[in-house]
């Protein structure tokens, strides 16, 4: 176990200095002056400039300069972004809250609603309710989340006039306290329900496979034998057996919700990470860019590594080397 | 072979999903070879009828914010939408095929780096590098597909390198090492010819998934601006939605049915190798 704990935290290691490597290489090869590059390329600012050839070691050879990168980024120096004159970790902090809220709100509706009908679907499987989930679980699977939003901003908003379009506050509202909370919750409802939509059918899928899957093994027919009612046998061993695959794959549905909300975000002009890079891709701000890249990527193997953990104590069958 | 195709003749025959999608596909790839014999206007065009709505003016899907016809922009957008599906799911399987098979079948320590590479590849959040890759590079449309491939192999890697394990251990396979056959040799002539199923399954559920990037990429503003996208139709009408939804909405229904058709063949392909296997991405 205690080997396990090392050795996943060595490769998150590796995989944060490969995402630095990328980093580097990305913004060494892209077309153009890399001096350029970090500084925007509409920015003629020479003190900017001379300032940045100094920090990065941008006269140095290669291998200094790749010190001097990851030096800046161990001191928590993740660049800065001239476009918006601010550091880019400071940028990114501001906006990691609404994408937060928005996405683990998401996340927490996908996971108990597939989860549960997954399961109910397994239990009945072939049957009409089975049949007509995974034919809806295909459906959302199928749509890009972009578009989704736009149609459901068509019908609940524009058409319905239930909900509003964008946003995550009602600015000419100025509301506090409890009233804030209820605005922001109110403005929830439609980027939520498009990204738990999309986000769903993957954990329908899984909770339905591994029931039907433990459902068909071997203790499950001893204790049917033994006479054992079908409920009892279903809540007390399949359920737990079954939902170890669902917590597995949290760690890594992180980057695959991060990705869903830059698409939401940008849809519904949430105020968030999403729409943050999506800016600064419109304004060719490198820096951010990879900034927010590395953020990520730091935070995804984070999380891997923490659902790895947490699943080695779940289930205990499984004995690390 | 001959009994390979009989098997599988007999597989459509029960296996709906196979089946609609397959005929399904079939229908796509005549619009998109076809496109420039079925399109009734100019996609590049800028007629003056500016927003008509489906079915104006010999429209039949209406025009866009700049006056083009919808329903050829549709047809040509097909095109791009398979090339980059087909492309880049190909890209990652061989990628994938030829790392996993040398992992799996090698062992050892070629095995243990292998795998590495894998388990960093899986843990790197790979959107947002192709997102700064094409933003960086500009949005050309082999810039495009090359990088979805080449960041989507690990699944692929996974599938054969656990097919290379199962196999290597076989007695055909053993048969010929006794023989003298090189490593090399009886990798590509046994192992992935054998395990190569699981891949192509794979594969064309990844086909969707390439075509779904393609699409978001497109929609942020990084598609190729050369080309018709069906990304680029749904941002372009993202301004006029109200008044105007058909602009987007056309675009995204043929997103969802073409990469509804790949999930239908991938699945379909999934149950025929192993009847009992359930679905699980």
């Amino acid at each position: 176990m205690k080997r396990y704990i090392i050795k996943r935290f060595l490769t998150g290691i590796l995989v944060v200095l490969v995402s630095v490597c990328i980093n580097f290489v990305l913004i060494r090869s892209a077309p153009g002056n890399p001096v350029r590059i970090l500084a925007g390329v509409d920015n003629p600012n020479p003190a900017q400039i001379e300032a940045l050839t100094i920090k990065y070691g941008l006269d140095k050879s290669l291998p200094e300069q790749f010190i001097s990168f990851i030096a800046n980024v161990c001191k928590g120096d993740f660049g800065y972004s001239y476009a918006n004159e601010r550091p880019v970790l400071e940028l990114i902090a501001e906006k990691l809250m609404p994408t937060l809220l928005l996405s683990l709100a998401a996340l927490l509706i996908a996971v108990l609603f597939g989860t549960l009908l997954g399961i109910r679907s397994a239990r009945k499987s072939g049957g009409v309710f089975d049949r007509l989930m995974c034919t809806i679980s295909y459906f959302f699977d199928s749509t890009p989340s972009f578009w989704l939003g736009l149609m459901i901003i068509l019908i609940f908003s524009s058409r319905l006039g239930w909900f509003p379009t964008s946003g995550m506050v009602n600015m000419r509202g100025g509301y506090t306290g409890w009233r804030y909370v209820a605005d922001v919750a109110y403005h929830m409802v439609l980027p939520v329900s498009t990204l738990a939509l999309v986000q769903f059918p993957y954990y329908f899928r899984i909770a339905r496979s591994s029931v039907l899957q433990v459902m068909s093994e071997d203790f499950i027919t001893t204790l049917r034998a033994t006479g054992m009612k079908e409920s009892r046998i279903f809540n007390k061993y399949v359920l737990r057996n079954a939902l170890i695959p669902t917590v597995t794959v949290l760690g890594s549905s992180l980057a695959f919700l991060l990705a869903g909300s830059v698409y939401i975000e940008t849809v519904f002009s949430w105020p968030g990470m999403g729409t943050l890079l999506f800016t600064s891709i419109s304004k060719r701000d490198y820096p951010l860019l990879s900034g927010i890249y590395l953020i990520l990527a730091i935070t995804v193997a984070a999380m891997m590594i923490i659902v790895d953990l947490v699943y080695s104590l779940i289930d205990p069958r499984i004995k690390y080397e | 072979m001959k009994k390979k195709m009989t098997a599988f003749k007999k597989e459509l025959g029960r296996n709906s999903q196979l089946r609609t999608g397959l005929i399904l596909l079939i229908i796509l790839l005549v619009g998109a070879i076809g496109a420039p014999l079925f399109a009734t206007h100019d996609p590049f065009k800028l007629y003056d009828s500016i927003r008509v709505a489906p079915g104006v003016d010999g429209f039949w899907f209406g025009t866009d914010n700049l006056g083009r016809d919808i329903y050829s922009q549709i047809l040509y957008g097909a095109r791009t939408s398979l090339e980059i599906g087909i492309i880049a799911a190909a890209i990652s399987a061989v990628v994938g095929t030829l790392l996993g098979g040398i992992a799996g079948y090698f062992g050892g320590a070629v095995d243990k780096v292998i795998l590495e590479f894998i388990n960093i590849f899986v843990m790197t959040p790979s959107f947002f590098l192709i997102l700064i890759i094409v933003a960086m590079f500009g949005s050309n449309i082999r810039y495009v597909m090359i990088v979805i491939g080449l960041t989507s192999w690990p699944g692929n890697a996974r599938l054969m390198r656990a097919q290379a394990i199962s196999l290597r251990e076989r007695t055909f396979v053993r048969a010929a090492q006794a023989m003298g056959e090189g490593r090399a040799s009886i990798m590509f002539r046994h192992i992935i010819p054998n395990g190569i199923f699981p891949i192509i399954a794979n594969t064309t559920m990844q086909i969707s998934g390439a075509i779904l990037t393609e699409a978001g990429l497109s929609f942020l503003g990084l598609g190729d601006p050369n080309v018709i996208s069906w990304g680029q139709m749904i941002s372009a009408g993202k301004q006029y939605l109200v008044k105007c939804p058909w602009i987007s909405a056309i675009p995204g229904i043929f997103v969802v049915i073409t990469v509804l058709t790949f999930f239908m063949i991938g699945e379909g392909l999934n149950r025929f190798i192993s009847p009992k296997m359930q679905s699980n991405k």
